[in-house]
């Protein structure tokens, strides 16, 4: 509650409301999670759909924009889709069995994905952040220390995940709202490093969530910048929206 | 509502806005933020490769430490390499992996090839991660280091090869010992502040006993010497509490530097090379208690404190490879030498000049060898050799650029002549891209303004010389002494200075000023000696200690910076190496000596760089530079009264010795520096500078701002060529705009580049340049990080109609957003395969009007975009594209719709007729598919996919789109008339569609007595609310805009 307290001071202390109000990882976990509407309120929420326009590339060439729709419902299941020409492709895990429908080439049946596509689906699952519960998801979490990143100045938060994958968290000092995450993750057997900046935080039934993801792979610019729309709380999902459909019945009804 | 807590922050701030400006700004380098600096390289020639190591249970990985470049790391054995160090000193001595760890490596920072050029280096760091993360671990002063030798077992013992400083005394060097893993260092072996360890090697077997060359050597800025009473070769049996001087068999007298190395395969074995009156390879074959002289080959011989590398085969103790100016290697166990690049100074493909061997242990036919023009990797026991390609570590002195579009850069490198290289190309700047256009080692290089086949080039000691482009012929064109003139003394780095304001006009500079008018053809001599003429520093001829070595490069009292004012041609300014600056304000008829009015400058300090101010006659800035004298600091003035007086503008936040200063053409205020340590950026004319940080930690040596492009070029010596690509918002970047929250930066007029340029697969063993982002860019600045509310930019077209919404960079200080001047990308149906048409119609040139949405803030600002400089089509044919696109993507628009329609009405028919029986049902079921078979008739739709070679009119039309788009002149007749007659097709399938829903009303009938919903038509307003807006330009309404804007 520190973190609110000093949120009400006058304006020329507000600057000091980072480096005053916490000091251990708890204490810096806690300001997060308050900022962002409160842990409780976080683990209330069991299902969600945002929808938004992912960007890839750039250049003269222009971004390929392609409008996307992902549902969530805890406590791991997820199913992803995205339109490109009028073809929209489906990426699902319902919390046994990642499966894909990539349209894109002429293959309209669903398939199994490989280990390694399923695990990012999985790690996308945890919709309310890894902070949220984090001891008993089975992860850890230790502060670096303090950073500067791109000109603001930031806690940095090691997490292990329970998995034993490792990320790292940048904090704004002052709001205590993450605006960066690095992840390391193993993918066809190389490892690589996936940067993602955060941003346009907006409330949302109370919650505060980043409506603007710059993400970059191995470092550089960002190549992908995802732009969430809306975001729905509480939507009524059936599981065998995420379950694979049987062969025969691919077309599956498009997101509301 | 605990997510009060955010918006009452949010709140705060912007009270702070209102009350938070400060009268001065400070500036660092997160102000000038998401600015970027790309590389172009060239890593075709690379640069100089001091250290080398890798590991023989990994042997995929092999790590390269460069002279002024850097660490580099590659895990595919030499393939592909990524910088790991650009956070740290460039300059690299030593590199060592943790023989127990491998993903442990120690560097050691400041080389010691130490020629005239040589960079500095601030002490030892370890990497834990394999290179993710480094510790400095201390020996900040010991400014190089030479070799680290890591216990085989204790990865906490350490030895520490330190050289020292270079150009002074100084008591940090030696050799030193950590068994903490360098939380503590222990000087074990010194012998006085003018000798540093040259070399170390250790016992593979018994790790208590090394062996270390101390060196006694110093370098001045006219001056070099080798060898002293200080050199001798030490050993320890003990780890390094007692040492003993070798002698038996080594020579008497005094010694220069020293190589050792004790065979791995036989430890009995120890070879030195030794530099005396009669350099030579010594062996013994008793641990190093007696020494037979065995060799004195040419390569054994030669320039031994530059060449004094000796590395033994692993398994064979005989073999013994010597590393200098070829490769030579003995079978004999050091009794003869034979060359490994062909017989005499035949160099076969390698470079010449070699620093740095590593050979893997596990199979000593697989060699890395470092030479002054990269790495080069052999797997067939050095027979042959493959260069390393993807090593941009460059070593450039100056730069310059010609006028073209796409301008093209030049320069010269040290020991890598002069090149010429283009600032873009088609899929990216490759090695292919440069084209050597001088010899030796290179300079200044200029392309003449007038005529851009012609580059003056020159190279080391004054050689100038005229090259043909288009021919390759050479001409030499440097002045000789006439008449009366003393013998001229060139600087190692002659400086060539281009008149900014008379074609074919040239200045060059012995210990005299030349000047001519005729691309060089003729010289007219336009000073007196400018220098001190001191003769006390011009010793060149007995430079070099026990071997001489005079190659121009300690040539002093010379004229080393010279800046004709681009506002007055006859004044003049000149700037020497030994500490005079000059100014004629007659052209060169009389000379005035200005440098006394120099404050808290020490007499005699080389003058680096002048530079004539481009706003006003009487401003003039010049740069000293005292490293040569054992002094790193910044030494900046300005005048602006023709040097009768100066005052410092060496502000705050800038690091490192100084080479160049330049005032921005546009933005008096806003100066660049070059130095040791980097780019520093003044945005108050030199009273605070604040780093440059998208650049590695790399000499920076010369600086060029191109004057049409606007483009910062970036001349580093060890990392190639950076361009930062259009100044135009850092010169807006006022006081007043930083003192605000948020405020827009102008950007210079966007060109649209020419769709199409050839590329073809690359190969990862290949750096390959960055071209310019060939999108219109957007700047902004934001006083912090933006976190809360939307934050976004809208363009609209002349007609105030939303083209486009793009995310904004987020970012404190300054942001730059990339519009890519087309329409989205056409909408399509859905079917089984993608069509390649994955880009909207560009818009045309012209103003477009930008909004900055920022929460509740909006800005409003401009963007220009202008056709590509090099566009051959008339302005009536580029409208006959864009019209004839634009016609294409709406009617794939209306081709969408109409299957759409289609699809959705036969989803609806089905729908409905499972809810019926009998012949209302077939009847129904009917119809659907005789919708479907309508549908299939416009896209292809089914399994099979890109390879089915089915062709609908989606796909005709489609593939139709993505061919005028990409091509900005006049579409062919064909495409035209083809484009007409799918647009009659579809209106054709579009009838067909209408005819059959005449059957609606019979269906919807029978709904409503079964009370079911009726079967609904989409509505085109319907669809286009679904498209949200793309695709669905108002025809009309931006065609009447387009034309307006072409002047049509």
């Amino acid at each position: 509650m520190r973190a609110r307290a000093m949120g009400m001071i006058l304006c020329g202390l507000a600057l000091l409301a980072g480096s005053a109000a916490a000091e251990t990882v708890d204490e810096i976990v806690a300001a997060n999670l308050e900022a962002k509407g409160g842990e409780a309120a976080w683990m209330a929420v069991e299902t969600g759909r945002m929808t938004g326009t992912m960007r890839m590339g750039g250049g003269a060439a222009g971004a390929m924009e392609m409008p996307f729709t992902v549902e969530f419902k805890k406590p791991n299941k997820i199913r992803l889709e995205f339109t490109m020409q009028g073809m929209t492709a489906v990426q699902a895990f319902d919390g046994e069995i990642g499966w894909a429908i990539l349209p894109f080439l002429g293959k309209t049946e669903p398939e199994e994905i490989a280990e390694d596509q399923v695990k990012q689906l999985k790690d996308q699952t945890d919709f309310e952040g890894v902070l949220v519960n984090y001891k008993e998801k089975g992860h850890t979490v230790e502060l670096v220390g303090e950073e500067e990143v791109d000109g603001t100045p930031a806690y940095k938060l090691k997490v292990t995940r329970a998995d034993g994958d490792v990320d790292y968290l940048y904090l704004d000092k002052e709001y205590f709202v993450e605006f960066k995450m690095e992840a390391t993750r193993e993918v066809q057997g190389n490892e690589v490093t996936v940067s993602t900046v955060l941003g346009d935080y907006k409330e949302v039934d109370g919650l505060l969530f980043a409506h603007s993801m710059e993400m970059a792979f191995g470092g550089g610019e960002a190549q992908q910048v995802i732009t969430i729309e809306s975001i729905e709380l509480g939507v009524d999902l059936p599981d065998d929206r995420f379950t694979m459909p049987k062969k025969a019945d691919a077309e599956t009804a498009p997101a509301k | 509502m605990k997510i009060r807590h955010g918006l009452v922050m949010v709140l705060v701030a912007a009270c702070c806005a209102a009350t938070g400006q400060t009268a001065e700004v400070e500036i660092d380098s997160a102000t000038f933020g998401g600015l970027k600096a790309r590389a172009i390289g060239p890593a075709v020639m690379s640069g100089r490769i001091s250290a080398i190591d890798g590991n023989a249970a990994d042997p995929v990985t092999i790590w390269v430490g460069a002279a002024s470049g850097g660490v580099w790391k590659s895990e595919n054995a030499g393939l592909s390499f990524e910088p790991v160090f650009d956070d740290h000193t460039q300059s690299i001595g030593a590199v060592r992996i943790d023989p127990s760890n491998p993903d442990t490596v120690w560097v050691g920072t400041g080389e010691t090839w130490v020629r005239n050029s040589v960079s500095v280096g601030d002490g030892v760091y370890r990497t834990s991660d394999g290179g993710k993360t480094w510790e400095h671990l201390g020996l900040e002063a010991s400014e190089r280091i030479a070799k680290i030798e890591v216990h085989p077992k204790e990865s906490g013992t350490v030895y520490v090869c330190a050289t020292g400083a270079l150009w002074n005394a100084s008591p940090e060097r030696g050799v030193y010992k950590t068994t903490n893993g360098g939380q503590n260092w222990e000087l074990i072996l010194s012998v006085d502040e003018n000798t540093g360890c040259a070399d170390l090697d250790m016992d593979p077997q018994e790790p208590r006993i090394l062996y270390a060359a101390m060196w006694q050597f110093r370098r001045y800025p006219d001056f070099f010497t080798s060898g002293g009473p200080g050199s001798a070769l030490y050993r320890t049996t003990d780890g390094g509490e007692n040492w003993t001087e070798l002698t038996e068999g080594l020579p008497e007298g005094e010694k220069g530097r020293i190589a050792v190395a004790v065979a791995p395969s036989r430890p009995a074995v120890v070879y030195a090379t030794v530099e005396s009156e009669d350099t030579a390879l010594y062996r013994s074959d008793d641990l190093g208690n007696t020494w037979r002289k065995t060799d004195t080959s040419t390569n054994v011989q030669m320039r031994p404190w530059y060449f004094s590398e000796l590395v033994v085969d692993p398994t064979d103790f005989n073999r013994l490879y010597k590393p200098g100016f070829t490769l030579t290697v003995s079978t004999d166990g050091g009794e003869s030498f034979s060359g490994l690049f062909g017989a005499g100074f035949s160099m076969g493909s390698v470079h010449s000049d070699l620093h740095a061997l590593w050979i893997n242990p596990a199979n000593p036919h697989q060699l890395f060898l470092g030479t002054d023009g990269g790495a080069y990797i052999s797997e067939d026991r050095a027979k042959s050799w493959r260069h390393v390609r993807s090593l941009p570590v460059a070593q450039f002195y100056h730069v310059s650029h010609d006028l073209e579009w796409p301008y093209n850069v030049y320069g010269g490198l040290q020991d890598n002549g002069s090149w010429k290289g283009p600032s873009r190309s088609s899929g990216g700047i490759t090695g292919g891209d440069w084209k050597v256009v001088g010899q030796g080692d290179g300079f200044w290089a200029f392309p003449d303004p007038n005529d851009a086949t012609t580059v003056y080039v020159e190279y080391q000691g004054g050689q100038l010389s005229r090259f043909d482009v288009a021919t390759g012929e050479t001409k030499s064109i440097k002045p000789f002494a006439r008449g009366g003139e003393k013998e001229l003394r060139f600087n190692w780095n002659t400086p060539i200075h281009l008149s900014p304001t008379r074609a074919n006009t040239l200045y060059y500079g012995s210990q005299y000023l030349h000047f001519s008018s005729d691309r060089g053809d003729s010289w007219r001599t336009i000073s007196p000696d400018l220098t001190t003429d001191d003769p006390a520093r011009q010793r060149q001829k007995e430079s070099g200690g026990i071997t001489i070595d005079n190659t121009t490069a300690e040539n002093n009292a010379t004229i080393y910076a010279i800046a004709e004012s681009p506002l007055n041609p006859d004044l003049i300014w000149v700037g020497t190496d030994d500490g005079l600056v000059q100014v004629s304000r007659d052209g060169g008829g009389t000379w005035t000596g200005v440098s006394d009015a120099v404050p808290d400058i020490a007499e005699g300090t080389w003058v680096s760089s002048v530079f004539a101010g481009p706003h006003a006659e009487a401003t003039a800035f010049v740069t000293f530079d005292g490293h040569r004298g054992g002094d790193m600091a910044p030494y900046l003035y300005r005048t602006d009264d023709f040097g009768a007086s100066w005052r410092s503008i060496t502000g705050r936040g800038i690091e490192g010795y100084v080479w160049t200063v330049k005032q921005d053409p546009v933005n008096p205020e806003l100066l660049f520096a070059g130095t040791e340590l980097g780019l520093f950026i003044s945005l108050d004319g030199g009273g605070q500078w604040a780093r440059f940080s998208d650049l590695p930690r790399v000499a920076v040596h010369d600086l060029a701002i191109h004057p049409t492009e606007h483009d910062l070029i970036i001349a580093t010596h060890g990392r190639g060529i950076y361009i930062i690509d259009d100044l135009t918002a850092l010169r807006g970047l006022s006081a007043e705009i930083m003192g605000s929250q948020v405020a827009l930066l102008p950007s210079r007029p966007s060109p649209q580049v020419l769709s199409g340029g050839m590329a073809w697969f690359g190969s990862d063993d290949e750096f390959v340049g960055s071209n310019p982002d060939e999108s219109a860019s957007i700047n902004y600045w934001l006083a912090r990080r933006h976190l809360f509310g939307d934050l976004k930019i809208e363009v609209y077209d002349a007609g105030g109609k939303l083209i486009t919404t793009l995310p904004g960079k987020k970012r404190r200080g300054m942001n730059r957003v990339g519009w890519p001047m087309r329409l989205k990308a056409p909408t399509m149906p859905p079917a089984n395969a993608l069509v390649m048409a994955f880009q909207g119609p560009r818009v045309p040139e012209g103003e477009y009007t930008f909004k900055l949405i920022k929460g509740k803030e909006v800005l409003e600002g401009k963007v220009e975009l202008v056709a590509d400089p090099r566009n051959p089509h008339p302005k009536e044919d580029r409208l006959l594209q864009q019209t004839t696109a634009l016609d294409a993507y709406h009617l794939l628009s209306d081709l969408t719709f109409v299957a759409d329609s289609i699809t959705d009405l036969r989803d609806q028919a089905r729908d409905r007729a499972g809810q019926l029986e009998n012949r209302e049902r077939t009847n129904l079921e009917s119809f659907a598919d005789d919708l479907d078979e309508v549908h299939g008739t416009l896209v292809v739709a089914g399994e099979g996919g890109l390879m089915s070679g089915k062709e609908e009119p989606r796909e005709r039309l489609g593939g139709l789109f993505g061919e005028i788009v990409s091509y900005d002149g006049r579409p062919s007749d064909s495409q035209i008339e083809r484009l007409g007659g799918l647009a009659a097709e579809l209106a054709a399938k579009r009838t067909e569609f209408e005819t059959a829903t005449a059957k609606i009303d019979g269906f919807n009938r029978t709904l409503a007595k079964r009370e079911l919903a009726p079967l609904v038509l989409l509505t085109r307003e319907a669809w286009d609310q679904r498209q949200e807006g793309a695709g669905s330009a108002d025809d009309a309404a931006s065609r009447a805009a387009w034309t307006l804007v072409l002047g049509l």
